[in-house]
C-alpha cells in the first residue's frame, strides 16, 4: 500500500532551490535512505514530507489524501518525525517523555489510559531503556537522550516514520539495534521508514530503497541494488568512494 | 505527590485567606474569622466583609493571573525566565496609568488607561514581531524586550517631570499596590474563565514546551496554538496590571517553582500555578499591611522578599539532588 506520494515537488530554503520535481512513491514495507553531503536539504525535505513547512511546488499524499488539507492531528497519526535533536528546557521524566507519543491519539479532554502507558513502556523497552522510566531527562546521556526520542516515535506508531539521522551519538551495539528494529517493522507489511543517514553502509545494509541529493536540485531514486554504487557515491559526497567486498560478500564503501 | 499537590494548594489557598481576614489593625481571633462571613450579628463583620474579604480576593486573582501568564509565556518563549512582563505589557500599561495620574485623574481613569496601555503594547508587539513574516519565539522575546525597553524609558521621565506630591501614588502603582483595590469580581471571573478555556489546550502546551518541530509532528496546529497563548496571557497580565499595578515575580516565580517540584505537565502546572500564585499574593498583601502598620507597603515589595529566598531554595535542593 503507497504511504506517501510526492508530485514534482520543489523545495528550497532561504531563496535556494535545493530539489527540484521531485516524484516519489513510498509503500508500506520499504526502507528508504535520504543520503545527501552536509546542506543538501535532507532534513528540509523531512520537514516539507511531515508537512512542517510548505513546499515551493508541487504537491503531496499521504495515504491518498491531499496532506497540505489534513488536520495536523490526522497527519500525526499516519505520520511521525524524529528530529534531528530534541532539546529539553523544561524538566520531564524520560516515561513522561515516551508519553507525549501518544498524543495524537487522544481527544482533547482525554487522559493518557494504562494501555497509552504500556505502549510507552513496550517502546522503552525496545530502545534498551527500561528502568530509566522515572529518571529526568536532562540526566540522560547524548545515546540515551536520542534513543529516548526514537521509543517516541514508536510510541506514536505510525505507518510512515521518518527519521533525521536516527543513529546519532548511538554507540555501535544501539545503532545496528535501532535500525534492525525499524528493518523489522518495515518487513512486518504495515510500516515504511525514510531515515537521512549519513553511513553509506548502514543505508547498504538496512535500506532497500535511496533516494539521493545532490544539493544543486537534482535527484535519484530507486532501489538500493541499482543506486548505491561508487560511482554515485563519489559524485554524491564529490569525494572519491570505493566499493570492496565485505566478509558475506556484502558492499562495503570505503572513502579513498 | 503529584495528585495531592492540587488538594494541599487549595488548603494553603484557604489558610492565607484565613489568615489575611485575621490580621490588621483590629486583630480577630481565628476561629471567629469564618463565623463572621456568615453570621450577620457578629463584632468583626464590618471589617471582615467590606474591607479584608475584598481586597484579600483581588490579591488572589491578581496572583493567580500572574503565575498562570507567567506559565504561558514561559512556554512560548521556551524560555523558563520569560514572565508576564517581559513582552511589554505592564510597560504601556504602567506609561498609561501615570499619564492619566499626571493629569490629576483618579479611580477608574487611572485602571482604564492601564488597560488601554497594556492592550496597545499587546498589539504593537504583536505587530512588530510579526510584520515580516516569520514569528520565532526569539524575535517575539527581543520585540518584546526592546518595546519594554522604550516603555521603561517613558516611565522613568514621567516619574522626572512629575510633581512632588504625585510621585509617591506613582511609585507605588509601578511598584505593585494593592490598598485602593477592591475591584475582585471581573479578575476573579477571569482567571476562572481562562483556566476552564485553557485545560482542554494543557497537553498541546507540554508539546510546544518541547520545541515547534516536536509539537508539530505530533499533531499540533502550533501557529494557532501560539496566537491562543499569545493573547490569554496578555490579557490575563493586562488584567492583573489594571488591578493592583505591575506586581513582580509572582509570574517569574510561582509557574518555575512548581516545575522544579512537579514537573512540567500543564494539565497540573496550570490550576497549580493559579492557586499558589494567589496564595502567595495573599500572604505578602497581608504582610504588606502588617509589617510597618499603620503604615502600608507596596505587596510587590513584599513578593520579591518572599519569593526570593523560596525560589533559590529550591533551586539549591534540585541542583544537589
Amino acid at each position: 500500500m503507497e504511504l506517501l506520494r510526492a508530485v514534482s515537488l520543489d523545495v528550497a530554503v532561504a531563496g535556494r532551490s535545493l530539489l527540484r520535481g521531485l516524484n516519489l512513491s513510498v509503500s508500506a514495507g520499504q526502507c528508504w535512505a535520504l543520503l545527501g553531503a552536509n546542506g543538501a536539504g535532507k532534513t528540509t525535505l523531512l520537514h516539507t514530507l511531515a508537512g512542517l513547512r510548505p513546499p515551493q511546488g508541487g504537491s503531496l499524499w499521504l495515504q491518498g489524501a491531499p496532506l497540505a488539507r489534513l488536520p495536523r492531528r490526522q497527519v500525526a497519526q499516519r505520520l511521525g518525525l524524529l528530529a534531528q535533536d530534541s532539546s529539553d528546557s523544561f524538566p520531564a521524566t524520560v516515561l513522561e517523555t515516551a508519553l507525549i507519543g501518544r498524543h495524537p491519539h487522544l481527544g482533547r479532554w482525554d487522559s493518557e489510559s494504562e494501555e497509552d502507558v504500556e505502549r510507552a513502556r513496550q517502546a522503552l523497552a525496545q530502545v534498551e531503556l527500561t528502568g530509566l522510566e522515572s529518571r529526568p531527562c536532562h540526566t540522560l546521556s547524548g545515546g540515551e537522550r536520542r534513543r529516548l526520542a526514537l521509543a517516541t516515535l514508536l510510541t506514536q506508531a505510525p505507518r510512515l516514520m521518518l527519521l533525521d539521522e536516527p543513529t546519532n551519538h548511538l554507540d555501535l551495539s544501539h545503532q545496528i539495534g535501532a535500525l534492525q528494529h525499524l528493518r523489522r517493522l518495515a518487513d512486518g507489511g504495515e510500516h515504511a521508514v525514510l531515515m537521512a543517514l549519513h553511513d553509506v553502509n548502514l543505508a547498504a545494509r538496512y535500506c532497500d530503497h535511496v533516494l539521493l541529493l545532490f544539493g544543486d536540485g537534482t535527484w535519484q531514486a530507486g532501489t538500493a541494488k541499482e543506486l548505491l554504487n561508487a560511482e554515485q557515491l563519489s559524485r554524491l559526497y564529490g569525494y572519491p568512494v570505493a566499493q570492496i567486498a565485505g566478509p558475506g560478500g556484502e558492499r562495503v564503501f570505503l572513502p579513498r | 505527590m503529584r495528585p495531592a499537590l492540587l488538594p494541599l494548594l487549595l488548603l494553603l489557598a484557604l489558610a492565607s485567606l484565613t489568615l489575611g481576614l485575621a490580621v490588621g489593625s483590629v486583630p480577630v481571633p481565628l476561629g471567629e474569622v469564618w463565623p463572621a462571613l456568615w453570621d450577620g450579628d457578629a463584632p468583626h463583620r464590618a471589617v471582615i466583609l467590606e474591607l479584608r474579604l475584598p481586597r484579600l480576593l483581588a490579591a488572589f486573582a491578581v496572583g493567580g493571573l500572574l503565575a498562570l501568564a507567567g506559565a504561558l509565556l514561559q512556554v512560548l518563549l521556551r524560555n523558563p525566565l520569560a514572565d508576564p512582563y517581559v513582552l511589554g505589557i505592564s510597560g504601556g500599561a504602567a506609561v498609561a496609568a501615570l499619564l492619566a495620574m499626571l493629569a490629576g485623574l483618579g479611580g477608574w481613569w487611572v485602571s482604564g488607561g492601564a488597560l488601554l496601555g497594556a492592550l496597545g503594547s499587546m498589539l504593537l508587539v504583536f505587530g512588530l514581531a510579526h510584520g515580516a513574516g516569520g514569528w520565532t519565539p526569539t524575535r517575539l522575546l527581543l520585540t518584546g524586550v526592546v518595546v519594554a525597553a522604550a516603555w521603561g524609558a517613558l516611565i522613568s521621565f514621567l516619574l522626572a517631570v512629575a510633581p512632588e506630591h504625585n510621585l509617591r501614588g506613582m511609585l507605588f502603582w509601578l511598584m505593585g499596590d494593592l490598598s485602593h483595590g477592591g475591584e475582585w469580581p471581573a479578575p476573579l471571573l477571569l482567571l476562572g474563565l481562562a483556566l476552564l478555556l485553557l485545560f482542554p489546550f494543557a497537553r498541546e502546551l507540554n508539546l510546544l514546551a518541547r520545541g515547534e518541530i516536536a509539537a508539530g509532528s505530533l499533531g499540533v496546529h502550533v501557529g494557532r496554538l501560539r496566537l491562543i497563548i499569545y493573547f490569554t496571557a496578555s490579557l490575563l497580565t493586562a488584567a492583573a496590571v489594571t488591578t493592583a499595578g505591575s506586581v513582580g515575580f509572582v509570574g517569574l516565580v510561582v509557574p518555575h517553582m512548581l516545575r522544579l517540584v512537579a514537573g512540567s505537565d500543564h494539565r497540573l502546572l496550570l490550576p497549580a500555578s493559579a492557586l499558589l500564585g494567589g496564595s502567595l499574593l495573599m500572604l505578602a498583601d497581608t504582610l504588606a499591611r502588617s509589617v510597618i502598620a499603620p503604615q502600608q507597603l507596596p505587596v510587590g515589595v513584599l513578593t520579591a522578599l518572599l519569593g526570593a529566598p523560596v525560589f533559590l531554595f529550591l533551586l539549591r535542593r534540585e541542583a544537589t539532588r
